[in-house]
């Protein structure tokens, strides 16, 4: 799962309880579950069974409905290049998160060691100067909210496969307006090609 | 010793990809009663019997009332829902009105006096914009970019047909008098709706829910004829409580009914 699905998908389970209300939630999760055996949080992470079924009751309108649901989290700026689209993140919840994740030095660090090119974690820790217990646990961290994407494996010396991670983001950018944080991120190519959810996003 | 029964034996098959089916017996159910009400009402050998104008009022008030109802039931199911619970309630008052307007049109009828225009005529013109909210909040919800080609095509139909009416009824009486913007009104509000639930029923049409608003637009293509028909014959007086064109009614808010009651089935 794209590390972009994982960071939006924090949010879409409220939006559709909301849009579509209490009883279509109930119908779709028992849905969710008879097709795929999953329940409605996991397959809100794993967005392509979320969307079969609700082209399964919707058709057509399930493009609606996600593009409704997404455009409360984030807004694609418009740009003539597909590649550089700037997004801004609407959700608080989500933005308070790349937020905390650029306050912690550290994580800033690991972040930027990321940025231009996939490296192993070990890379990482060496780049951005950091204890590996504090740092292996800050690592999964932004792993697990989706700031780090998986992308290629690298193989060390005693010949086992290593994952390599990249940043999701190429660019950040917060503004303050009044007493609004904006926060805008422009992900990288490689994030939008893997993101169901993003391709969503791009294709409106 | 222990024995399975059969239930155990089988397990239950979930299926790959849900299917509902439009059950046509249902349509001709609804059009066998209403024909046969028809034929009931002309078994009075005078239309202008109390009973006969009674018994077409209750119909009339019936039906629109079955759709309300049912309209409601949807609504309340959906409270919550931005898009469903307003746009179901907007749909069942619409339908609550029409009912309403049969109502007044009967009292204005019994007491003598000119039953169209009157109040009864903004009544059921109200139906429109609460129709075509419940359309609009639907579409602009699940396809918020319409090709522009769709959108020609569903801006095209209504002048269509309110363009052939206007001509065809200025052309005979050369008076735009109030009964021909009334009748305009109409075939205007009718024809908007007849497009908005086209479009609705191809938002929809591979999905589940894509039946429930195939029968609805079915429901509001006999509604528009219906509302057509009744313009030319108020132009030229023709309109009775026991004309045919009842009958349309009568049909398009049981089919649109059905429609509703499909919806809460689905979802």
């Amino acid at each position: 799962m794209s590390g972009l699905d994982r960071l939006i998908a924090k949010s879409l389970e409220s939006t559709i309880r909301e849009n579509l209300g209490e009883q279509t939630y109930e119908k779709l999760g028992r849905r969710l579950f008879e097709r795929h055996g999953i329940g409605f949080t996991q397959a809100v992470e794993d967005f392509g069974k979320l969307d079969s079924v609700l082209r399964e009751f919707f058709g057509g309108g399930a493009e609606g409905i996600e593009k409704q649901i997404i455009d409360k989290i984030v807004i694609l700026e418009e740009s003539k290049r597909m590649d550089k689209k700037w997004i801004t993140i609407e959700d608080q919840s989500l933005a308070r998160l790349i937020l905390e994740s650029l306050g912690d030095e550290d994580k800033k660090n690991i972040i930027n060691s990321v940025i231009d090119e996939p490296r192993i974690i070990s890379d990482m820790l060496e780049i951005s100067k950091i204890p590996q217990t504090s740092g292996y646990r800050k690592i999964n961290t932004l792993i697990q909210n989706g700031m780090l994407v998986p992308q290629g494996f690298s193989t060390t010396h005693d010949g086992k496969k290593v994952t390599k991670y990249k940043s999701v983001f190429e660019n950040i950018s917060i503004e303050i307006e009044k007493n609004k944080v904006i926060v805008k991120v422009q992900p990288t190519q490689e994030s939008i090609k893997n993101s169901h959810i993003m391709q969503i996003v791009c294709s409106h | 010793m222990f024995r399975l029964t059969k239930s155990h034996d089988k397990h239950e098959i979930v299926p790959e990809k849900l299917e509902e089916k439009i059950n046509y017996k249902i349509f001709g159910l609804i059009f066998a009663a209403v024909i046969v009400f028809q034929f009931y009402l002309y078994t009075y050998k005078n239309p202008d019997d109390p009973q006969v104008q009674l018994n077409a009022t209750l119909a009339d008030f019936i039906t629109p009332l079955v759709a309300g109802i049912a309209a409601l039931f949807v609504s309340k199911r959906y409270w919550n829902s931005e898009v469903f619970g307003k746009s179901y309630l907007a749909l069942a008052l619409g339908m609550l009105m029409n009912a309403l307007a049969e109502i007044i049109y009967y009292i204005y009828e019994q007491q003598g006096q000119t039953p169209s225009p009157s109040i009864a005529d903004w009544l059921w013109l109200s139906f429109y914009p609460l129709a075509f909210y419940h359309l609009v909040k639907n579409i602009a919800f699940f396809k918020p970019k319409i090709s522009k080609m769709v959108k020609s095509l569903v801006i095209l139909l209504p002048i269509c047909i309110t363009g052939v009416y206007a001509v065809l009824e200025y052309g005979q009486e050369q008076a735009a008098d109030t009964v021909f913007f009334l009748g305009l009104a109409y075939v205007v509000g009718s024809s908007v709706i007849l497009s908005g639930a086209i479009l609705g029923a191809m938002v929809f049409r591979q999905g589940l829910l894509g039946i429930p608003w195939f029968i609805l637009a079915v429901g509001i293509v006999i509604l528009t004829v219906g509302d057509n028909w009744y313009s030319y014959l108020d132009i030229y007086d023709q309109y009775t409580l026991t004309h045919p064109v009842n009958l349309l009614w009568y049909a398009g808010y049981l089919v649109t009914a059905y429609s509703l009651y499909k919806h809460k089935k689905i979802l």
